[in-house]
């Protein structure tokens, strides 16, 4: 072969191959669209399905298992989810799992995708039931950590929570920390008194401390001990960040018998932890802060300024 | 002799160039295999939403009183737990003011922020009374850099979005581009998503309504262009860790970084690939082990230029910019310091960006030049060419062919013809067009030239 008969076959293989590819990638375009139509289809024929009262046919377990294969199945239930409200939602879900869903989003849990598992485990948690709970539990310990927490975010939603001892020791893994923040944030603000328990007891790290506080801030409620807990982290701990987060919790709160905490980090070295404060003493209508807002009025950061005028105008309205 | 050893070196180049290319695409295409997008959007918000921070978007705006309420009205419609919106108008000379005062009902009020960042003066701040999630901040004239500096100091949120005032964002690409600072907080300190070409695109109320491309074929080839060198490249660099540039039109930043850096450098035209860089030389040398990445399918449609002069502008500031920054950290480049990024990533700008254009010129020329002086025959020109454009053609078909975003929203096999079309017409005239802008880029360099250059735009919601 000569090297002009080379570079003409290299440039005719080149042509030859991208023509192909650009075949395929059309073909594929045409198969795509239509799969989403088939998709579609399945989707309304078992939405209109299970909207029927009536009893489970055996071709609404076909459709179901046809879905489920076609993966319309856990995005459905996700956006009726969003959608359907009361005895609609109940009966909706009720027809679903007579007609195998739950056992099927089950079995998918064991499924080889990563993103299949995930969907599954994070749909699974309508189906309130004893074996749905039990597949959870078997996939807190998914390789996976998308599968992991998205499992363990739906048991704690079916009010399995896992223990704090287990999502914390999860946390100290560097690469677990945002979901099991996320998760250990959700606990705290369902169990506040349990997360204030393990504030008291153990010295966690500034990371974990905030995570903890950032959930009793959601809290419904915080008792008076746990309160003044949050009060004495807020006066005495290291770090300013943690210092920052207990102040919201305070404000948050209403925590009166707390305004000392408050009024001593008004006077604070970092302007992040005064804002804090600042926002604190005007949720808590501290009236006797008003002379140190208004001295922060004039503070070196503008972010205190800002804040300060709002809590004096906040202050000015509760006592007119 | 000497004419033969420049071929030599031509050949080496392109060669060089090609291998990136390809080895880029391979890559590529192993990162969305391996990681899917989740399409759902409601399943994006339920696992995000929660643990998304705040956000502050900052659009830099000047004269862009054809786009701007639309590009304002799509932002301040994105779907995002917690973010606000800051508009610099960079000392605009149009009705671009006027414009937002009238659709956002916006309001003077003081500037209390404080002055970290250098910038120029303010004139004024406006607050809507309609969104308090908008602000405007009109200011003195000193470039795209000089009003991001501006917003930076303005922001309230540990992050900032910087877009461009003519994009417009996909309503949920703010809680598809902050996920890798959901899953890797202590490390990701900038993350970049997909630029789309809006052309062609219907977009009504700030929302692209259906995806189409344009009948312009200057807009098509650089839908190609974007597509094959500003996606899948980036994705394959920063599946390395290796990344050296987020796109100015749409990326996400940690502020505190970013201002302890001393926010972007006023002095340069690539402000957005300097900082990238900037942010990699500051983490290398204070062991701080940050991480820039690319994200695919967050998307930001943009306004491509469909006139010459307006794109030569573009691709001429481009070329400075890069040139600026590749100067100015030329350090990073020469000693072994700085890894992959300085090594790679930066040696991948000087091939490919910057030598690589001149190499393909200049082959073209000598090789024109061998054959009109009867040294190289018209059938090896002639196959060399044909080689070269079968080349070029191959790679961007397979760039089409694993394009994740575009086509998932097109769906339809009529525009990846028409693609592939662009990409055979791209080899064949815009790839040497671009190299010749470039050149023209190069020289301004020389002559330190620090013009931005007027852009004219149709208006997005006239595309």
């Amino acid at each position: 072969m000569t090297q002009l008969d080379a570079i003409w076959f290299s440039t005719i293989f080149l042509a030859a191959g991208s023509t192909l590819m650009l075949a395929a990638t059309m073909l594929s375009r045409v198969l795509d669209g239509v799969q989403v139509r088939r998709r579609q289809r399945f989707r309304e024929r078992l939405l209109g399905e299970l909207m029927q009262p009536g009893e489970t046919t055996r071709s609404l377990r076909r459709i179901v298992r046809k879905a489920a294969s076609l993966g319309v199945l856990a995005p459905l239930v996700l956006q009726t989810r969003d959608i359907l409200r009361g005895q609609s939602y109940e009966r909706f879900i009720e027809r679903l799992d007579a007609a195998g869903a739950s056992n099927l989003l089950v079995s998918q849990l064991r499924g080889a995708s990563t993103p299949v598992r995930q969907r599954a485990a994070e749909v699974l948690s309508v189906f309130q039931s004893n074996e749905t709970r039990a597949a959870l539990r078997r996939v807190w310990n998914d390789p996976s950590l998308k599968v992991r927490f998205a499992a363990l975010l739906a048991s704690m939603q079916m009010g399995d929570s896992p223990t704090f001892e287990y999502v914390l020791t999860l946390a100290l893994k560097a690469k677990c920390f945002p979901h099991a923040a996320r998760t250990l944030r959700l606990m705290a603000a369902e169990r506040p008194a349990e997360a204030a328990d393990w504030l008291r007891r153990a010295s966690l790290a500034p990371a974990l401390t905030i995570t903890l506080l950032d959930g009793l801030a959601e809290a419904a409620a915080l008792d008076a001990g746990d309160a003044a807990l949050v009060a004495s982290i807020s006066r005495d701990h290291a770090s300013p960040d943690v210092r920052a987060a207990a102040l919201v919790v305070l404000g948050n709160h209403g925590a009166r018998q707390c305004k000392a905490a408050v009024l001593d980090a008004l006077d604070d070295d970092v302007w992040f932890v005064r804002v804090q404060a600042v926002v604190a003493a005007g949720r808590l209508r501290l009236g006797e802060a008003s002379p140190a807002l208004a001295h922060l009025a004039e503070d070196p950061s503008w972010w205190v300024r800002l804040r300060a005028g709002e809590a004096l105008q906040r202050l000015n309205r509760a006592a007119a | 002799m000497i004419i033969e050893g420049l071929v030599l070196g031509c050949a080496i180049v392109v060669f060089l160039q090609v291998i990136v290319q390809l080895l880029e695409l391979c890559i590529a295409a192993q990162a969305l295999l391996s990681d899917p997008s989740e399409p759902e959007p409601g399943l994006v918000w339920r696992r995000s939403a929660d643990a998304a921070p705040p956000i502050s978007v900052i659009a830099p705006a000047f004269n862009e009183e054809a786009n701007i309420v639309e590009s304002v009205r799509s932002l301040l419609g994105l779907r995002y737990p917690q973010f606000e919106v800051i508009v610099v108008s960079d000392g605009s000379t149009d009705a671009t003011i006027d414009r937002m005062t009238s659709a956002f009902d916006l309001r003077r009020v003081s500037s209390n922020f404080e002055r970290v960042l250098n910038h120029e003066d303010i004139q004024c701040v406006y607050r809507s009374t309609i969104n308090p999630n908008l602000t405007v901040i009109d200011k003195t004239n000193g470039g795209k850099a000089d009003a991001l500096n501006a917003g930076l100091n303005a922001a309230r949120h540990p992050l900032f979005c910087c877009v461009d005032a003519d994009s417009v964002l996909e309503f949920d690409a703010l809680l598809r581009i902050v996920q890798p600072f959901v899953d890797d907080p202590l490390h990701v300190v900038a993350s970049g998503g997909s630029v789309c070409v809006a052309n062609g695109c219907s977009i009504q109320g700030g929302r692209v309504v259906s995806v189409g491309l344009s009948p312009n074929p200057l807009a098509l080839m650089q839908t190609v262009e974007y597509l094959r060198a500003f996606q899948l490249a980036r994705l394959a660099w920063s599946r390395i860790d290796a990344l050296a540039i987020i796109s100015g039109a749409f990326g996400l930043f940690r502020r505190d970084i970013v201002m302890s850096a001393g926010g972007y450098k006023r002095e340069t035209v690539g402000e957005d690939i300097e900082l990238v860089v900037r942010l990699h030389r500051q983490s290398i040398e204070k062991g701080l082990g940050h991480r820039v990445v690319f994200v695919p399918d967050p998307v930001c449609w943009t306004e491509a230029p469909e006139t010459m002069p307006t794109l030569a502008r573009q691709r001429m500031r481009w070329q400075r910019g890069a040139l600026e920054t590749l100067f100015s950290h030329r350090r990073m480049l020469i000693t072994g310091a700085y890894g992959r990024v300085g090594r790679l990533a930066l040696g991948r700008l000087l091939l490919v960006d910057l030598i690589g254009p001149f190499a393909e010129m200049m082959g073209w020329l000598l090789l024109a030049l061998l054959w009109a002086w009867g040294v190289l025959s018209a059938q090896y020109f002639l196959a060399l060419f044909a080689l070269a454009v079968a080349l070029g053609f191959a790679i961007s078909v397979t760039a089409i062919a694993l394009q994740p975003i575009e086509l998932s929203r097109a769906r339809s096999a009529g525009d990846v013809a028409v693609l592939a079309a662009a990409a055979l017409a791209e080899t064949l005239g815009y790839r040497q067009l671009v190299g010749f802008w470039r050149f023209f880029g190069f020289l301004q360099w020389l002559r330190k030239d620090t013009a931005w250059g007027a852009m004219t735009r149709r208006g997005l919601s006239s595309l």
